[in-house]
């Protein structure tokens, strides 16, 4: 078991004047009455793993949605790079190159491996311009399986499909919804193999979320608690699972 | 001020009958994701129903008075809808639940159906029904028939009891939960299939009140339903798909509308200028006046 | 794509048009028929278009009516060739689709649905309104060469059926396929599903308005009439009773409910029966169409010879319908 590796690696893409990938600032989100996120900050540096943790019901996926554009904040911003992507649609913010992986229709299953990936590819100048589909399958270890229907996939390689699909859109930041939940430990350790990997020779940023603690306190540079939508600690993994605020969210 | 107070008349009793027709088509979408171009033809059948029996009635039954006979269209017609609803919700809404495609496609078939054997039962040519009430009443300068008054009542009482229904009694409130989400509806445990039903139902009849309703102001023909059914889609996306109460406002504003553009232009005319009106509020309001905020 | 790949849809094509050309130009029954086939194939393949982004456009008729209008004033006024006159006609109900599209594609599903059929309403009012256009009456006297017309028109679905299935098979195609059926990820992968939906839109207009151009040379006059709902609802009924998830279906949908009503013509006008009807039975029983049960048919035969189950084309046979449920 390869011990997870604490100094950032170095990294091909310049980062732009050293500022975080990615700064939330004090975003909040209500349905209704009930807070879902509630005054979230948080930032993402250059080829970090960020890991984002939190009991049922937390807000993680809210805060994913909103990271990504599926919903929009109620307050507080969202910058990437630099540049405010708050309330602007998903399609847009994949463009200015955050890209995310979806939980349950993360592939299209009636065409194949690399009919997927061509899809994505093909549809952004920004795409086109990074990565051939040739070497995002070859990254994912998908290349045997190019011409297989991603309907027939095993549930690892439907995994790491998504996350070809979500590359093949050449991203600064990788977001990564659940991309362990349902797989074994062999598929899982094949994800998180990919993700570091990813880190280490692409430079690639990454915000992770998933409930494989274990997983992810391995994987994570650094690790954020969300518990009933607000951020209750955030520091790197070793310290974080003796917070006690942590323990008392799990357990209480 | 006489033609003011004419025009808000006239458009508050189409209005009213608007509203119980794009009632109907806004439940059965709200329950059921059912787009249901089969409303325009029950409603026809409706009319056809009032115009049968109220021709009979003055032709063979000279003893029995018209409001009646009305009232006996109110119920033949609620009954006969009903049986249809059940059918085509068993043939047809159950088999393709939520599947917006499939449903639209066996309701249109239906209705183009019906109203090829209402046109060869009746034929193309339009029949006017027999009046119910006579005579007119003058109301702050404005003249309109007692039948255009009982219409109006009636409709208005139809849609309270409808409210009162949906917002007090524990189907209704159950019928609201299914409107906003199925699947959270049957996590609390609402029957959902029961429910749809119910919603059907109730639909129906609110096509045969509405289609009994305005028969004897109207003339009934064949296509009277697609006509109808082209209003209703109208004021269903201004309100909202699947509001109840959008379809309330939506009725309202187009029955106005309708009756400000007549008086000023010609009906025609007016249809197009409301239709500008609905392209509008998409612009700045995709789901429709009381939809909900997100889509 | 291999030269090989197109074998069969160029050989299927040209086949076609030339057994319509040979019926068309005849004096049988085919004289009658394959014009109107003709034109309703284009208009099936046009529904079919938009269809493939997810959305069911019941305007199709007021694009038809938009391009025949135009092609008729064209003719009428300017005496332009057929060809410039049709071209004129697809061009601008193209533009008609994309200030519609920009304006309503905002709402989509079910909304999209009832929006487009009072849309189609609309036009056809605003018709009987518009003087200059002939009014309640139309447009009468457009001249052509009824041979030229017939010839014209079977060629011209004969390259729009081409260019669709080119279209199919392109990087264009597949986004149409994930915009379908996986709006959500399709935004995920910087796709706008909206430009994507105005694209198909747009180019589903110019059809539309070709066709019309070319009724308008047909028959010679143009009335508000010929393009009510009626017409976007037969159409419709061509794509699902010929199968929507081939772009032979579209084809196969019109020449055979084209046909039928032709020969039923005798029992009066019971048209919208015959549509009704076979749309609601055609629903239950063959929900892939004629096509698409043909297919499975087919499909079954060659898998039970070989003993296996593999798809026996290679190529990625039709979306199996799966969609993402909105979140």
């Amino acid at each position: 078991m390869s011990a997870p590796t604490p100094s950032v690696p170095p990294a091909p893409t310049p980062p732009r004047a050293g500022g975080p990938v990615l700064h939330l600032r004090s975003v909040s989100r209500a349905f209704g009455g009930l807070k879902a996120v509630d005054d979230v900050t948080l930032e993402l540096h250059e080829g970090e793993i960020l890991g984002l943790i939190g009991p049922n019901g937390a807000g993680k996926s809210t805060l994913f949605n909103i990271i990504s554009g599926v919903h929009p904040a109620s307050t507080g911003s969202v910058v990437l790079d630099g540049r405010d992507i708050t309330g602007l649609s998903t399609h847009a913010i994949t463009r200015r190159g955050l890209s995310r992986t979806l939980q349950d229709h993360g592939v299209f299953a009636p065409l194949t491996v690399r009919a997927n990936v061509e899809a994505v590819h093909g549809a952004t100048r920004r795409s086109r311009a990074g990565r051939s589909v040739q070497d995002l399958l070859e990254a994912c270890m998908l290349a045997d399986l190019a011409d297989t229907v991603a309907g027939d996939l095993p549930h690892g390689c439907e995994r790491r499909l998504s996350i070809a699909i979500a590359l093949a859109t050449s991203p600064r930041l990788l977001c990564l919804d659940e991309p362990l939940s349902g797989l074994n430990e062999e598929e899982t350790s094949e994800v998180l193999d990919l993700v570091r990997d990813l880190r280490g020779s692409w430079g690639m940023t990454v915000l992770f979320i998933d409930h494989n603690m274990r997983a992810v306190m391995r994987l994570c540079d650094r690790v954020a608690v969300l518990d009933r939508g607000r951020k209750i600690c955030d520091g790197p993994p070793h310290e974080v699972q003796k917070d006690p605020r942590m323990i008392e969210a799990y357990l209480g | 001020m006489d033609l003011f107070v004419q025009m808000t008349v006239n458009g508050l009793q189409i209005g009213s009958v608007y509203i119980l027709f794009a009632l109907g088509l806004t439940l059965i979408f709200g329950v059921m994701q059912v787009v249901n171009f089969a409303h325009g033809a029950l409603f026809a059948i409706a009319a056809y129903t009032a115009y049968v029996i109220l021709t009979y009635g003055a032709d063979h039954l000279p003893g029995v008075p018209a409001w009646l006979l009305y009232i006996g269209s109110f119920a033949v017609a609620t009954v006969l809808l009903g049986l249809i609803g059940i059918a085509l919700y068993y043939a047809f809404f159950k088999r393709f639940a939520g599947d917006l495609i499939s449903t639209l496609i066996v309701t249109i078939g239906f209705a183009l159906v019906v109203e090829v054997i209402v046109r060869e039962t009746f034929s193309a040519q339009p029949k006017s029904v027999p009046p119910v009430v006579e005579g007119r009443l003058s109301l702050l300068g404005a003249s309109v028939t007692w039948e255009r008054v009982v219409i109006f009542v009636v409709a208005i009482a139809v849609t309270v009891a409808v409210a009162a229904f949906v917002r007090t009694t524990m189907t209704g409130t159950a019928l609201r939960a299914v409107t906003s989400d199925a699947e959270a509806a049957a996590l609390q445990g609402i029957n959902v299939t029961r429910i749809a039903l119910v919603g059907v139902l109730l639909a129906t009849t609110l096509a045969a009140v509405a289609g009994v309703l305005i028969a004897p102001a109207t003339v009934v023909t064949p296509t009277m339903g697609f006509e109808f059914l082209m209003k209703g889609f109208v004021i269903i996306i201004l309100g909202g798909l699947g509001s109840l109460t959008g379809a309330i406002y939506g009725g309202l504003l187009v029955g106005m509308a309708e009756s400000v553009g007549t008086q000023m232009l010609d009906l025609t005319t007016a249809t197009i200028f409301t239709f500008c009106v609905v392209i509008l509020v998409l612009l700045f309001r995709p789901q429709g006046l009381m939809g909900h905020a997100e889509l | 794509m291999r030269s090989s790949e197109w074998l069969v849809p160029v050989g299927v094509t040209a086949a076609a048009v030339v057994i319509g050309l040979v019926t068309g130009l005849g004096d049988g029954v085919g004289a009658l028929v394959v014009p109107w086939i003709c034109i309703h194939a284009l208009l099936a393949m046009a529904m079919r278009l938009v269809m493939q982004v997810g959305e069911i456009n019941l305007a199709v008729g007021a694009f038809y009516g938009i391009g025949a209008y135009t092609a008729a004033q064209m003719n009428l006024l300017l005496e332009a060739p057929l060809l410039v006159s049709v071209v004129a006609g697809g061009l601008l109900a193209g533009a008609a689709a994309l200030v519609f599209g920009g304006l309503v594609l905002r709402v989509s599903g079910a909304a999209f649905i009832l929006v487009s059929f009072a849309a189609n309403e609309v036009l056809r009012l605003t018709l009987t309104k518009t003087e200059w256009v002939g009014g309640n009456s139309g447009l009468v006297g457009v001249f052509a060469d009824p041979r030229a017309v017939v010839t014209a028109m079977v060629i011209v679905t004969g390259v729009v059926a081409l260019l669709l299935v080119m279209l199919e098979r392109s990087r264009w195609g597949r986004q149409f396929a994930v915009v379908e059926n996986k709006p959500l990820l399709a935004s995920c992968a910087g796709i706008n599903p909206r430009s994507v939906k105005l694209i198909a839109l747009v180019a589903s207009g110019v059809i539309c308005g070709v066709a019309g151009g070319l009724f308008a040379h047909y028959s010679s006059v143009v009335a508000p009439p010929d393009f009510s709902y009626m017409i976007s609802i037969s159409v419709l009924a061509f794509v699902m009773i010929g199968g929507r998830d081939h772009l032979l279906g579209a084809v196969v949908g019109a020449a055979v409910l084209t046909y039928l009503t032709e020969e039923m013509r005798m029992f009066g006008a019971y048209e919208p029966v015959i549509y009704g009807g076979a749309l609601m039975i055609a629903m239950v029983l063959m929900p892939k169409g004629l096509v698409g049960a043909a297919h499975d048919v087919l499909r079954r035969v060659t898998d039970s010879r070989r003993g296996s189950s593999s798809d026996p084309t290679g190529e990625p046979s039709p979306a199996p319908r799966e969609k993402e449920r909105a979140s």
